[in-house]
């Protein structure tokens, strides 16, 4: 192939795959001139091939291509890749590619910096949790909890998640495009959960504060023992939790959803006048022997 | 004896105080809470003594021989474990149940004599932090006030699965202690009657476990220790469990434990007495080959250094105490008279943490009430009392020959009754007879380094700790 159109290919292939890591550092000797590049100028770099490790140099040209970093999920541990995510936050890179996650647990778990990270395939549990300004974006899949006691950042999950989506966040926004397991938001304590699709059994339960909108159904024990906060529910709930009551919802709420849904390509998922607004009835906020058959499931 | 009055007679099945908890029942129409601990009397340390050295056995001398009292928490992988300089640390009580003050002067108090704190359901009250050098972090399944950012201030991470005085059963904060502040913190509206969930959020079982220790690893970087405290209930499995899900340190809370706010049912009729707890926590751990490994702390009903000697003598590797360190604050200590009386109790009998009127400014947010709490002498009172059962343990560690506290062993207990002979395989005073079941626990009823110990012996060296026997041997 001649150099010119190989030089192509190999540039298509950065645009798309972006530019190796491995926890050693770049393999590139010229690693420190990596930022300083024009947007004209040629830097050689090397790619490490993922499997036996062989080197091939090539070149690329910074300007107009995505430099995004790239972990290969497949021949890292887990430490491996939380530790080059933290360093690379640190150095300074804002957008960092996980690749083949194979459903690993644990990914980008704690993170602190404002960083990208993709990952392209399905995660296990606990994916971006615990994190405070990251945001993730999973093209696949996720397990257990992802995002749990975030604090702040966004977490876009393109299919499905399992239970205890966004358990217990403080803030930030959690959003998953398909559908959700149960305990989705359980005792969540702020920001704002959104599901494109269902969610399961005792969604919401002991919500404190903050927002959820789930655009599908949900299973029964919807918003059980609610504090405060507020979901929103498009399709229909098999029942509602104790305590969780219906209300008219207002202009206000209606702009927020149709803002939130457009932002997330959500829209089309349910029109607005399906919506129902569902809050705390507020008679679990302190016991009343009066409503023994409330408190009797509640205490 | 007046002749025409006639005896008054109280029944045994329905006696005074289970007709006064009928009536009271009767106007609330739910089950009561309260604050302290069991007010039952359970199987205790009390019915074990030591039988030191004095022919047979060489004494340290007292007063000159060097008795260790150090202790390491956390060695199976945390990169910093807990070093104690006694193997005491005081038990998480949250602020929200104990006032600003109270939290303050245990950690000061923690400081000054080299032991940990910890956390509580609520969250790390900076001041804590502060004050207190080694502090533990706990993960409660409420995850009040839980921020990431804490948890990597902090020493350790306490997984709570439950406690001693209710296990299987979530928390409660009644609405009068629910101030502005705490609400805050643990983002709630003030003045609700707070209930906390039983199960984690984001995890279930013990496999799901695996995955969570994983990750708080991960979100410290494998630096500090991991511990898991558990009420004490199926205890030999869930040690197991535990173990094999990859914990560094177990805490044990037998049904004495203390809380700020229980239904006193749980108090008194869940969970297994701490004297029994250790043995079933030290055998599991003994079977799985784990012992020295994954430290063993236990705590509930700790009064002093007596107990804590023989929880150490039965296989803890620490104790942890939360209503002794209380009581030393001043709980229950006869001034503000009137103000337990105001709550229909006294001096020595009050266990009304949960109204949040505490008289002595412990368990309470009232900031008239937390005034009468000055942090700095109540500091001065928490550590004289640790030192005092460090000098406690180290007194009897000496009598029965140990130049470390944590040579203590079974063979220098002997039991004062059958029931705590056949809860501890220790053998009866007067007796070398021990009642109960060693085929149920064979580790609890043999000498644990039996054999380390045959193994030396067949090696022609000497075995590792001096004086030890093993079950056969003294049962000779």
């Amino acid at each position: 192939m001649e150099r010119g159109g190989g030089l192509v290919l190999v540039l298509l292939a950065i645009r798309f795959i972006g530019v190796p890591y491995t926890p050693d550092g770049f393999a590139s000797p010229h690693e420190d001139k990596h930022k300083a590049l024009s947007s004209t100028q040629l830097h050689p770099l090397s790619l490490q091939d993922g499997g036996d490790a062989s080197v091939s140099t090539i070149f690329t040209i910074k300007e107009r291509v995505c430099m995004a970093v790239t972990l290969d999920c497949a021949t890292l541990t887990i430490r491996e890749i939380n530790t080059s995510i933290k360093r690379l936050a640190l150095e300074g890179e804002r957008e960092i590619h996980l690749i083949h996650p194979e459903a690993r647990h644990n990914l980008g778990v704690a993170v602190f910096d404002p960083v990208t990270i993709v990952v392209e395939g399905t995660a296990g549990y606990f994916c971006g949790s615990m994190n405070d300004g990251a945001t993730f974006h999973v093209l696949g899949n996720c397990g257990w909890s992802v995002g749990e006691c975030m604090l702040n950042g966004e977490i876009v999950v393109e299919r499905n998640a399992a239970s205890g989506t966004g358990a217990s966040i403080r803030g930030g926004t959690v959003v998953v495009k398909g559908h959700v397991g149960a305990r989705t938001g359980v005792a969540q304590k702020g920001g704002l959960i959104v599901v494109g699709g269902d969610t399961g059994y005792m969604t919401g339960f002991m919500m404190q504060r903050g927002t959820m909108i789930i655009c599908g159904n949900a299973a029964e024990g919807l918003g059980d023992s609610m504090y405060s906060g507020t979901i929103y529910l498009g399709g229909e709930a098999t029942q509602l939790g104790n305590d969780a009551v219906i209300s008219e919802m207002n202009e206000e709420d209606k702009r927020f959803l149709s803002e939130t849904l457009a932002k997330y390509g959500l829209s089309h998922k349910r029109a607005l006048a399906d919506f129902k607004k569902i809050g705390s009835g507020g008679r679990l906020h302190n016991f009343s022997k009066a409503d023994f058959e409330l408190w009797r499931v509640a205490m | 004896m007046d002749s025409e009055k006639p005896l008054v007679r109280y029944g045994q099945l329905w006696s005074p105080e289970v007709m006064e908890d009928v009536h009271v029942k009767a106007e609330l129409g739910r089950y009561r809470i309260r604050g302290f601990s069991t007010l039952k009397k359970f199987i205790s340390f009390d019915e074990l003594t030591f039988v030191p050295c004095t022919l047979s056995r060489i004494p340290l001398e007292g007063y000159r021989e060097q008795c260790t009292t150090e202790t390491v928490l956390g060695t199976r992988f945390a990169k910093k474990p807990i070093v104690l300089k006694t193997p005491i640390t005081i038990a998480g009580m949250s602020f929200g149940a104990l006032s600003r003050n109270a939290k303050v002067a245990l950690g000061r108090a923690a400081t000054r004599v080299g032991i940990t704190t910890t956390t509580g359901d609520g969250g790390m009250l900076m001041a804590e932090r502060e004050a207190s050098e080694q502090l533990v972090y706990q993960v409660l399944p409420s995850r009040y006030g839980f921020n990431p950012h804490h948890m990597r201030m902090a020493n350790a991470l306490e997984i709570v699965i439950g406690q001693g005085a209710k296990p299987g059963t979530g928390g409660v904060l009644l609405g009068q202690k629910v101030s502005e502040e705490i609400g805050a913190m643990r983002e709630l509206p003030a003045g609700v009657d707070q209930r906390s969930p039983v199960r984690h959020p984001d995890w279930t079982g013990p496999d799901d476990m695996v995955v969570k220790i994983e990750e708080l690893r991960e979100a410290t970087d494998w630096e500090i220790p991991i511990y898991v405290k558990i009420g004490a209930s199926r205890v030999a499995d869930d040690v197991k469990l535990a173990v094999k899900a990859g914990v560094d340190v177990i805490v044990l809370d037998g049904t004495e434990g203390g809380t700020a706010a229980s239904p006193d049912i749980l108090m008194d009729h869940t969970g297994i007495p701490t004297l029994a707890a250790v043995v079933e926590a030290k055998a599991a751990l003994q079977e799985i080959g784990m012992d020295g490994v994954v430290q063993l702390v236990v705590s509930g009903g700790i009064r002093g250094g007596v107990d804590a000697a023989k929880a150490l003598a039965l296989g803890a590797d620490a104790v942890s105490i939360g209503t002794g360190a209380l009581i030393a604050l001043n709980c229950n200590r006869p001034i503000y008279i009137e103000d337990y009386h105001a709550l229909g109790t006294e001096p020595y009998a009050c266990h009304h943490c949960h109204t949040g009127r505490c008289p002595v400014g412990i368990t309470t947010q009232d900031p008239e009430l937390m005034k009468r709490l000055d942090v700095d002498e109540a500091a001065d009172r928490v550590a004289n009392f640790i030192n005092s059962m460090t000098m406690e343990i180290q007194m009897l560690a000496r009598a029965c020959g140990k130049s470390n506290v944590h040579d203590l062993e079974p063979e220098d207990l002997r039991a004062l009754t059958l029931d705590a002979s056949f809860v501890t395989g220790v053998p009866v005073v007067g007796t070398n007879l021990v009642f109960g079941r060693p085929d149920l626990w064979p580790q609890a009823h043999s000498n644990g380094h039996r054999d380390e110990m045959n193994h030396h012996q067949a090696n022609g060296k000497q075995g590792k700790k001096k004086g030890k026997r093993t079950h056969e041997e003294r049962t000779r």
